[in-house]
């Protein structure tokens, strides 16, 4: 840690962990729902549930996030955070609001419109308390001595994101023009600026990580990821297919979506082509092993299970089954999840100065929740494809199918059961990694913190 | 512990748990076409979204043989074909521009830009004017399968020109500022490359749009 006011990112860090914890219970909740347990029904209803998994999701990765550019652009930006004061209240203020929200929803207090259940009185804090971090991090870049491609990107993402916040604030009377709207929100930033703060991340960790020129990784990265985003602004087309747009949305949404995996494949290419082309070692192997996860997972589970069921002709008979769920899970993970958990593997040590990045707890934190994430996919694609024929081709009872699907939720179970283990085993290395210290955020130490830990600090 | 020299970012600090390279950096060569590899792979990527735009539209035709038929007969042909040479034009302007300032002479390679960027505002001045012919005859976005199509693909192939004219005012400006030379004119070979982008992919539209597709 060159910076005192990185430390910022601890705290942000530490709830996505929480959070994270929290979104796997209420996974669980689901998949025994799902297998006919449903025995928490008259507390936790499925609806509650599901709305509470997915808020969790986007708040985990915010805050995952917003730790990252706490950590990212007083370094990029050579200074430290403008007001360390605000950042702490901005985050204090990010809890209450995500408690709230997610009490709330366990008595009923939401607003009916998926991924964006957050009732509107709190829809306004959000806005206040993103507006806060904007700020805090913007003067703090603005003041830098320079700022970087990567900490530039980094902040146009982030103050994107919270623009196309705005879209779902907007209410309208007419369903079809809602949902349209609604996806802006939903779509645009998950294909959209949030690739431009993965981007960021995955380039920082890269320069950082393999010593590989940052003009190198900034000119390719940004161009492939600049492809990325724009292919999917008008990959949005793919979820206006049947809502009731107009038709030329299928050739739209059809087009452009069959172009975001190719994007996607350039920038795990990229990615592993760069982490070995680097040829420096970073003794911190996790962390890099998370990033050049990130960039493969990103690939398979957003671009080639995306593409799998984003042409029109298939969507018609998977839109909104279970085949959405497969994707769902595996693109979040590899795009977003693993790119946050990548940033944590890599800030951890600068910010404690303990290296606990070797041995078998971190090494087995990657491999078993990537296999356990990758055996939900599995369980969600046969229980899809099996919705789809019965239910679609068939023309069964969508309750009846159901019933015929339980059984595939034991193997959803099985596998989260893997997933859950591996995320246990990082939290627990999260936790053994203690506070930051911040005696070692001492810009004129020229950044070589690592060699300020005495050996004793393990 | 090896640090690289600073580069042209300034006193860059790599993570200092590096260890020394192992492997030459400088040994980087790269394939580098004209104008760079990474404006022909934005080629690349346009090319095959508008082909699979024009494949979309040659399917659709099949299947509403007579709407296309009725959609193409109501185009205004001379004007398309006198806009398709002034564009054809502009991308000739433009390569007298690069090989003027690969010979050095950069006042020329100043007049030939600025004549390849006025060819662009002729096109979509042009192309306004067919569009502003056709809202008046109501043949808008929703008229249509063809109309559908015909406002997508040339729209979009509109907005790649724009971009292009923005590039080329901005090259203009540079060529008459000097930053460019004989020996360093990366910039505008990309520029020029994207401007013979437009001109390609418009090649593509005009003949499946405008010519193809019997009827009338």
């Amino acid at each position: 840690m060159t910076y005192k006011s990185q430390r910022i990112a601890y705290l942000f860090f530490a709830t996505s962990m929480l959070l994270l914890s929290l979104q796997i219970v209420y996974g669980f909740i689901m998949a025994f729902a799902h297998m006919g347990y449903d025995v928490l029904h008259t507390v936790v209803p499925f609806n509650a549930a599901r709305a509470t998994h997915t808020n969790l999701l986007v708040v985990w990765l915010l805050s995952g996030f917003m730790g990252a550019a706490y950590f990212i652009i007083p370094e990029e930006a050579e200074r430290e955070l403008w007001s360390p004061k605000l950042a702490v209240v901005q985050w204090a203020a990010l809890v209450v609001v995500g408690v709230i929200a997610i009490v709330g929803f366990h008595f009923n207090w939401w607003e009916g419109r998926k991924f964006l259940e957050i009732p509107r009185p709190l829809d306004y804090l959000v806005v206040v308390d993103v507006l806060a971090f904007l700020l805090n991090i913007g003067m703090t870049a603005f003041k830098g001595k320079r700022l970087h491609t990567t900490g530039m990107v980094l902040f146009v993402g982030l103050f994107a994101a919270a623009l196309l916040y705005l879209p779902g604030v907007i209410t309208f009377e007419n369903q079809v023009r809602d949902s349209y709207f609604r996806w802006w929100v939903v779509h645009l930033w998950v294909e959209g600026v949030w690739e431009l703060i993965l981007g960021s991340m995955l380039s920082y960790l890269l320069i950082k990580l393999t010593g590989i020129d940052r003009e190198v990784i900034e000119k390719w990265l940004y161009v492939i990821v600049g492809l990325t985003f724009l292919s999917g602004i008008l990959g949005t087309g793919h979820h206006y297919y049947f809502i009731g747009t107009p038709k030329y949305w299928l050739a739209i949404g059809g087009i452009f979506s069959a172009l975001e995996p190719l994007s996607f494949l350039g920038m795990a290419l990229y990615g592993v082509t760069m982490a070995r082309r680097g040829g420096r070692n970073h003794p911190n192997k996790m962390a890099l092993t998370w990033t050049v996860g990130c960039a493969i997972m990103s690939f398979v589970g957003a671009g080639f299970l995306g593409f799998a069921h984003t042409i029109p002709q298939v969507n018609k008979w998977t839109h909104g089954t279970l085949v959405t769920a497969m994707h769902g899970h595996l693109a979040f993970w590899g795009a977003y999840g693993m790119i946050v958990l990548a940033m944590i593997a890599y800030a951890m040590p600068k910010l404690t100065g303990r290296k606990r990045y070797s041995g078998w707890v971190p090494e087995w934190a990657f491999w078993t929740s990537n296999l356990g994430m990758l055996g939900m996919t599995g369980a969600f694609a046969v229980a899809g494809i099996s919705q789809v024929y019965l239910e679609r081709k068939v023309g069964m009872d969508f309750l009846v199918v159901q019933k015929a699907l339980q059984v595939h939720f034991l193997g959803l179970v099985l596998a989260a059961s893997l997933f859950t283990i591996g995320i246990v085993l990082y939290i627990v290395n999260f936790i053994g990694y203690g506070l930051p210290r911040a005696e070692l955020g001492d810009a004129s130490e020229d950044a070589d913190d690592d060699n300020l830990v005495p050996a004793a600090a393990e | 512990m090896g640090r690289p020299a600073p580069s042209e970012y300034g006193s860059e600090m790599p993570d200092p748990e590096l260890a020394a390279p192992a492997v030459d950096p400088g040994a980087t060569s790269t394939f580098e076409p004209p104008g760079g590899l990474l404006v022909w792979i934005v080629l690349v990527v346009e090319t095959v979204t508008f082909g699979a735009g024009l494949v979309t539209f040659a399917v659709t035709r099949r299947q509403e043989p007579a709407v296309f038929a009725a959609g193409r007969a109501a185009l205004h042909q001379p004007l398309a074909l006198f806009n398709t040479l002034v564009l054809l034009t502009g991308g000739w302007l433009m390569a007298n521009a690069v090989a003027s300032l690969r010979g050095g002479r950069s006042s020329a390679a100043a007049r030939w830009t600025l004549a390849a960027t006025s060819s662009g505002v002729v096109f979509l001045v042009l192309k306004g004017v067919e569009w502003a012919d056709k809202l008046r005859h109501g043949l808008g976005l929703h008229h249509d399968s063809f109309f559908t199509y015909y406002w997508l693909l040339t729209g979009f192939h509109f907005l790649h020109v724009v971009v292009a004219v923005a590039i080329l005012a901005f090259l203009y400006l540079g060529i008459r500022a000097g930053k460019y030379s004989r020996e360093d004119h990366l910039d505008v070979e990309s520029g020029g490359v994207f401007w013979h982008m437009c001109d390609l992919i418009w090649l593509l539209v005009y003949p499946t749009i405008y010519l193809l597709g019997g009827g009338s």
